[in-house]
């Protein structure tokens, strides 16, 4: 044991003179930083858990239990499991109660969050090192062994229709989701969100019985960032799920319309076009493509954005508009398309100047510099995610060569300007799908606008 | 058998579980169950209990249909009492079917109400 600490304490001697010379080059910097550095370590157990730690040594340990699951896997008449399983999340475990987890993560101080997507679900623990092992006693009861107590579930159900009352009130969420329905046949179709058609039917047994289908072990990716992996191994022990092996349906995209009219004069509407997955050889080119159209990653700040779209299609708004492009890879599918809002009647205007930029970029493509700015925008975001922990995280659970930079940024500049154009030429010709909601009176209907 | 089957099953998963063991009576009150009155009216010795917050949130937890039976059996022995009668000897208690499916769930609440006694007074586990 005190072997080990010396051996650190004198590499960190040895590697601070190099740092503080005044000679002191650029590559020696980097060599003295590689040594404090450690690499991801990745271990695959028996019975399917993946098991990924990184050691930054920051005062803050991280573990994140990620399940390959969401509401994809949701059957007709499991809808809205996921939403409910996620708000139900803090309730009563086999060793602790609602009251106990809060208070016991308070008394650690550490905080415990629960996301979900339409394909995975994370359980983040973030506390301090030395609070760590608690706190994963708590993440694992809440993810092996909860309770779903019925009457803990009836009391619950309320704040699960306030979310969806929120929900309600914010058209661009809404939007999103009704995209994914017209787009997707099965499993993305699913909305994140419960409908609220069957939240009587989320029942304590209903919920049991997905749980058991779909939370299985062989489904677990353990990520630790901050602690030792060998802590994480022992961790694993407590994480014990049913082992199955469920199987999961391709998603099949189909074009189609979805319109949900009430009287709000600021209209949402999304325009989508099969994309690619994460496994394609397209999936940067779909991802430079929506930069270069402009996408939420060009935002600058209390400007109309300087984007090709907002160049080419917000002049011919008389009021307030905004319009980007989107780009979905998920793993056997994509999304590709484009979000207007607009005033209802600057929304037919808009949307068929959207078309026309559409088709001009197909015949034409971008220029050299539009594919430059697209990257360097690309390259810039992708970076940025990196240097959160949040963002990290998330890069980890991809795999350890996405939280490479240097090689994601490299991958980024070997993608040709031919593949993104030539992605946009088969986004241009390609089935439509078409998700509107708002005052739809002056928006025509799908086919009229590909006229 | 109405009014006993669904609390008799489930009676039966919390003894499975280990949460239970056996019946209420037993010991010393076994011998005084022969003497008790509330076998005549087809009562299990649970359904006594007065009624309380605490029970009250007990009663709450109860299965859907362990809850009714327990209701059934509350309105009969008030039928009969109110017409000065018991049941047919029958249809009394029997010793094994005394269940205590309440016990678990009162447990339960007072376990949860001491949890929260103990943070607020600062006895941390």
């Amino acid at each position: 044991m005190t072997s080990l600490v010396l051996r650190a304490r004198s590499d960190l001697l040895c590697s601070m003179p190099k740092r503080f010379a005044a000679t002191a080059s650029a590559s020696q910097a980097k060599e003295a930083r590689r040594n404090l550095k450690e690499s991801v370590r990745v271990t695959k157990l028996d019975n399917g858990v993946v098991i990924a730690s990184l050691e930054n040594y920051s005062p803050i340990s991280r573990v994140a239990a990620v399940l390959n699951t969401g509401s994809r896997d949701e059957s007709h008449t499991e809808q809205g499991s996921t939403h409910a399983l996620r708000v139900f999340s803090n309730l009563a475990t086999r060793n602790f109660s609602s009251f106990g987890i809060t208070r016991n993560l308070d008394q650690i101080g550490a905080q415990l969050s629960i996301s979900s997507t339409r394909e995975s679900t994370t359980y983040l623990l973030e506390s301090t090192r030395n609070n760590t092992s608690r706190g994963v006693d708590i993440l694992s009861e809440i993810i092996s062994r909860p309770q779903l107590r019925h009457w803990e579930i009836d009391d619950a159900r309320s704040r699960l229709e306030f979310e969806l009352d929120v929900y309600d009130q914010q058209p661009e969420l809404k939007i999103v989701e009704m995209i994914h329905k017209a787009s997707f046949k099965n499993a993305l179709s699913n909305s994140l969100y419960a409908p609220r058609f069957n939240v009587a039917n989320l029942k304590s047994e209903l919920l049991s019985d997905f749980r058991e289908k779909n939370f299985t072990s062989n489904r677990l990716t353990l990520v630790g960032l901050g602690m030792q992996h060998d802590d994480l191994i022992r961790y694993a022990d407590q994480f014990r799920l049913p082992s199955g092996s469920p199987s999961r349906q391709t998603a099949q995209y189909h074009s189609s319309e979805l319109r949900e009219e009430n009287l709000d004069d600021l209209v949402h509407v999304a325009v989508s076009a099969e994309g690619v997955s994460q496994s394609s050889k397209e999936v940067l080119a779909s991802a430079l493509a929506s930069h270069a159209f402009g996408s939420v990653y060009s935002r600058i700040k209390y400007s109309n954005g300087a984007t090709r779209l907002s160049r080419s299609v917000l002049p011919l708004a008389r009021e307030a508009a905004g319009v980007t492009s989107f780009n979905a890879n998920y793993s056997d599918a994509g999304l590709f398309g484009f979000h207007l809002v607009g005033n209802t009647n600057d929304i037919g205007k808009l949307v068929k100047g959207l078309y026309q930029e559409l088709n001009q970029v197909a015949k034409n493509g971008f220029s050299n510099e539009e594919i430059i700015r697209a990257k360097i925008s690309l390259k810039s975001s992708l970076a940025n995610s990196l240097e959160s922990s949040q963002g990290f995280l998330d890069a980890l659970i991809k795999g350890s060569d996405h939280i490479d930079a240097d090689q994601v940024l490299q991958s980024v500049d070997a993608v040709q300007a031919n593949d993104v154009n030539a992605f946009v030429k088969r986004i241009a010709s390609s089935k439509h799908s078409l998700a509107a909601v708002g005052d739809l009176s002056q928006l025509p209907r799908l086919d009229e606008l590909r006229a | 058998m109405a009014q006993l089957k669904a609390t008799l099953t489930f009676a039966k998963k919390l003894a499975e579980a280990g949460v239970i063991k056996g019946v209420s009576s037993q010991g010393l009150n076994k011998a005084l169950f022969p003497l008790s009155k509330y076998l005549k009216y087809g009562l299990l010795s649970d359904d006594l209990m007065k009624e309380n917050e605490l029970i009250k949130e007990a009663l709450r937890r109860l299965p859907a249909d362990v809850y009714q039976e327990r209701q059934y059996r509350l309105a009969r022995a008030i039928n009969l009492s109110s017409g000065k009668s018991v049941l047919p000897e029958s249809e009394w208690t029997k010793p094994e079917q005394d269940v205590s499916y309440l016990k678990p769930f009162i447990e339960q609440v007072v376990n949860e109400q001491k949890e929260r006694e103990d943070w607020n007074a600062g006895r941390f586990q």
